[in-house]
């Protein structure tokens, strides 16, 4: 077996996963150390702690692995399959919040061309940000989310619909994340998990992008209006 | 004040078939549930996992109640194949954690219970107020530390607990859920009470009838 990263692919649906690692597959050939795990221990749609650990295990290498998933409980699954590993390897494994197979066949290409942990897993989440780029220059501003429960459904929807009233381009990240996101876009935001306490990072370009972060800032510090 | 110190070999048994014929009594409720708001999944997934438990049942009556606790949490995740496994799986085995070798008393257990409900909250990466069991887990164990800071008697403490149980599963029918696939309902899923809230009011239920019925549990 090859010592580029693994890929491991995890959907409630064993024809998902074994389609998707077959996609993976075709790209990288036997470059690129995949399993999938996918259905209930029944064999109906669900997801198996047991079958995703032995995925784990039969893919690891030094270099690591990343875990692709298709809905929550995949995620909690892999999660609970990972937690049963040595720390070491723990590590090592990183779960990507990337579409199922997009974010697999990307991480597959980024695999098979030698990238490291961390540039298969930025590269697979990467396919999630398709905004317009802003240069890194561009200042940042920072805002830390007081609201008791974080922003969830209400507060997204509240800043992105603050965000979509202006013409600038504005993006925003957790501080300790590097990849921006729209900040126009529910998905993107909502996905930050945002949650009481974190630092958003903010920044913008555009005719009024200085006005559009100062708004912005103004919603996250006085708790969305809630 | 509860005496869980007698809570031995038989009140294992009697918690692991109560919970079961629970959940095998309830299966349609939460598959109904389950159906508005999810992937109509949740009556069979915990069926699944109470009936692989129970299988096992005189396995872990043997073993001390926190080996057992941890072994069932296993068997959840083990077994389920849905968001409920890793959540109930998390739910025992975090109990597991913090339970004492030998004899449980009530603050032991309070302890007990937090630990749990931390890594339910850790492992789904929530809180109340996001329509899942947490909003009715999390009332039911501040209410159990309260009454048993207060020595609140054995008979008013269930049926304190108890209403903790239902008014957290009550609330969850107005709440937007924004956590697992209700939350792709977005404000379609008010109106619908959570399936998870429903089977973990319906199991602490249970435990307290067991608890305030057999003697073996008392």
């Amino acid at each position: 077996m090859s010592n580029n990263v693994g890929v491991m692919i995890v959907s409630h649906s064993l024809a998902v996963a074994s389609g998707t690692a077959e996609m993976v597959r075709q790209i990288g050939g036997d470059n690129i150390p995949i399993s999938f795990a996918g259905g209930n221990t029944d064999g109906g749609l669900g997801t198996d702690v047991e079958v995703i650990l032995k995925g784990l295990q039969e893919i690891w290498t030094e270099a690591g692995i990343v875990v692709l998933y298709d809905l929550g409980s995949a995620e909690m699954s892999s999660e609970a399959a990972i937690e049963m590993l040595p720390e070491y390897q723990q590590k090592k494994i990183k779960i990507c919040e990337a579409p199922l197979v997009e974010g697999a066949i990307l991480a597959g290409v980024e695999s098979c061309g030698g990238g490291h942990l961390e540039q298969v897993t930025s590269v697979a989440e990467k396919k999630q940000v398709g905004i317009d780029k802003i240069s890194n220059s561009i200042e940042s501003h920072r805002v830390t989310i007081a609201h008791p429960i974080g922003m969830h459904a209400r507060p997204a929807v509240k800043f992105t619909q603050l965000a979509k009233s202006f013409e600038a381009n504005v993006q925003v990240k957790l501080e300790e994340q590097i990849v921006w996101v729209d900040a126009k876009s529910i998905v993107r935001v909502m996905g930050l998990k945002a949650r009481h306490g974190k630092v958003l990072n903010l920044r913008a370009t555009g005719c009024d992008a200085a006005e559009a972060v100062k708004k912005l800032i103004v919603l996250v510090d006085t708790n969305f209006g809630e | 004040m509860i005496n869980i110190h007698s809570m031995k070999a038989q009140c294992i048994n009697l918690l692991i078939t109560g919970t079961a014929t629970c959940i095998e009594e309830h299966r349609e409720l939460l598959t109904e549930l389950d159906s508005k708001i999810g992937d109509a999944d949740h009556g069979i997934n915990m069926l699944r996992g109470f009936q692989a438990i129970l299988a096992i049942s005189p396995e872990l009556s043997e073993l001390n109640f926190g080996e057992a606790l941890k072994k069932a949490g296993m068997t959840m995740l083990m077994k389920v194949g849905g968001a409920s496994g890793p959540l109930y799986g998390s739910l025992l085995i975090g109990m597991s954690k913090a339970t004492p070798q030998e004899e449980i008393n009530l603050k032991e257990f309070v302890v007990m219970l937090e630990k749990g409900v931390d890594d339910v909250k850790k492992r789904g990466k929530s809180d109340v107020g996001e329509k899942t069991m947490l909003d009715v887990l999390v009332p039911v164990s501040l209410q159990l530390k309260e009454d048993a800071n207060n020595f609140t008697d054995k008979e008013q403490l269930i049926k304190n607990i108890i209403q903790q149980a239902e008014k957290g599963l009550e609330a969850t029918r107005l709440m937007q859920a924004t956590k697992g696939r209700a939350s792709f309902l977005g404000e379609r899923s008010i109106g619908h009470l959570d399936p998870g809230a429903m089977s973990i009011c319906l199991l602490i239920k249970t435990i307290c009838n067991i608890i305030n019925s057999k003697k073996e549990c008392t």
